[in-house]
């Protein structure tokens, strides 16, 4: 009861990652990525009631505050300032990307059902899920061709990858999962850096132009 | 004789309480937007009055703008018939199933837009063509959604899959059961014409497009047009509900949990319409060319349900 419980939020959580390849607004991705990552605190916070560990609580509440509020903040106010406009340019388009993501999920479902995992795993589904929103995510990157869309991808594989480490292995250390989250922290902000950079030099946000730089 | 008696309660139960979701959801985003509104029963007294009022039809239309207002009134009734509320003996349970019910509506969509043509104006034509896209895309959807019930229940039976849902398949699949349950809902807001993909209240001729058809009806063809698609949105309500919120008690004899099982459906019904009516409130429509991409959500959502549930 408490394994579906958790493998439901999971659910959401992949439900999110798909809705955020559908949008063209920055702004509706940056409140798909909050809910998202609101959604991974509920499943670290339930994980760690089911397993007790005082660990998880602490990183179900970073994730909360900094996945749900401070980066979403920042990228709205890195929007705000850059005057970007709405609309996010893709490589692939969105149904061409709904139809790829969906060959995706199905080849993760059927990749993990030949993955053994020793040990007593909490939520059984939750692999497979965690597995196709780190894919997901990575395909976000390389189909997109706005940087802050691109960062986008990004937070959502790393939103992918807590989901597993927590589900699969009762957490990580503690001391690991702080260093993570500096991590995410420094890239967010490195990232807007850059694209604030970008749209300096070069009058646009496209990634595709930084290529012109070649000699 | 006992099961015949629940079966009618049943099916009007269905059609009684069908005009009251379209004024609850009316009243509801009255209310939110900080007006009064109508009342919640203004829908049954819209019907009273429109089925006294005399029929006007353009010279340019034939038989068929006769008939198509009766098929569509007829269609989602007929359909009423097979939806189990509080006993799994309905009316229609001998006969078909699931699959025979999305394509029976599918007939009422298709006479729909045969009015909508016959009236020899453009609005009619540019309504029908809209809606045919909108259904065509929403219908592989739909159909597989309706496709992982069946296999998680083993049986296309309606009786049956709400009565296995009644089980425990949701949390045992929770999953997959999610997935199916966001692309109904995307299903279902498609058929019934809410917000994200039409915009029920506006007679703007760049976005409407089942006001669009219905535009030069009148009389008593513009009720019967009404009454089967506020019966075809309470189907389709009482299909999410029953699979998605199974409370309440199944196949009692006794008087007073049959009073109770009414009172749940009832219950389940408004709220199901609250949310919609809150969630127009809160989206934007959408382009109509974006209808594509949220029906192939809905797709994606529903083939990734099914194949999660095989593996």
């Amino acid at each position: 009861m408490f394994s579906d419980f958790i493998e439901l939020i999971g659910a959401f959580v992949l439900v999110l990652a798909i809705l955020q390849i559908t949008s063209d607004r920055l702004y509706f991705s940056i409140k798909v990525y909050a809910v998202q990552s609101f959604f991974v605190s509920i499943s670290i916070l339930s994980i760690g009631i089911y397993s007790s560990s005082f660990d998880l609580y602490v990183s179900s509440f970073l994730t909360l505050v900094i996945k749900t509020f401070i980066i979403p903040y920042a990228l709205f106010k890195t929007i705000d300032e850059m005057k970007i406009k709405r609309e996010i340019k893709a490589f692939v388009n969105i149904t061409n990307s709904l139809l790829v993501i969906s060959a995706i999920i199905i080849f993760t479902f059927l990749l993990t059902r030949y993955i053994n995992i020793g040990g007593s795993v909490i939520a059984k589904e939750i692999f497979p899920i965690s597995l196709s929103i780190i894919f997901i995510g990575a395909f976000i990157m390389v189909s997109r061709q706005k940087p802050i869309t691109q960062l986008i991808g990004f937070l959502t594989l790393e939103n992918g990858i807590m989901l597993v480490a927590t589900s699969v292995t009762y957490g990580m250390p503690l001391i690991v999962e702080i260093g993570i989250f500096f991590d995410v922290i420094v890239g967010a902000t490195m990232a807007s850096l850059i694209i604030h950079h970008i749209n300096h030099d070069i009058d646009d946000m496209d990634a595709t132009s930084l290529s012109d730089f070649k000699e | 004789m006992q099961t015949l008696l629940m079966a009618l309660l049943q099916f009007f139960i269905i059609l009684g309480i069908s005009p009251f979701i379209a004024g609850l959801m009316q009243k509801t985003k009255s209310l939110i937007r900080g007006s009064i509104g109508p009342s919640v029963f203004q829908p049954y007294f819209n019907i009273v009055k429109l089925m006294k009022k005399e029929v006007v039809l353009s010279n340019q239309s034939s038989y068929i703008s006769i008939i198509a207002p009766y098929i569509v009134a007829v269609v989602p009734i007929t359909v009423a018939g097979f939806l189990p509320v509080f006993d799994s003996n309905t009316l229609m349970s001998f006969s078909g199933d699931i699959i025979a019910m999305v394509y029976i509506l599918a007939l009422g969509t298709f006479f729909l837009a045969l009015f909508g043509f016959d009236q020899g104006s453009s609005f009619g034509g540019l309504g029908s063509s809209r809606e045919m896209t909108v259904a065509s895309l929403a219908e592989p959807a739909f159909i597989m959604v309706i496709f992982t019930f069946a296999l998680q229940s083993n049986s296309t039976n309606i009786s049956h899959i709400f009565d296995s849902m009644r089980g425990d398949i949701f949390f045992n699949y929770p999953v997959s059961s999610t997935l199916a349950l966001m692309a109904l809902y995307f299903v279902t807001l498609a058929e019934a014409g809410r917000i994200p993909i039409d915009n029920p209240e506006t007679h703007l001729e760049l976005t409407m497009i089942h006001e669009a058809m219905i535009l030069d009806a009148s009389g008593r063809n513009l009720a019967l047009l009404e009454i089967g698609s506020f019966v075809k949105t309470t189907i389709f309500l009482t299909l999410f509900s029953n699979i998605f919120m199974p409370l309440g008690f199944y196949d009692t004899n006794n008087i007073w949990t049959i009073g109770f099982s009414i009172f749940i459906y009832f219950i389940k019904m408004s709220t199901l319409g609250v949310i919609i009516a809150i969630g127009e409130l809160t989206l934007a429509k959408l382009r109509y060319f974006r209808i594509s991409d949220a029906m192939m959500f809905g797709f994606v959502l529903a083939l990734i349900s099914m194949v999660t549930y095989r593996l």
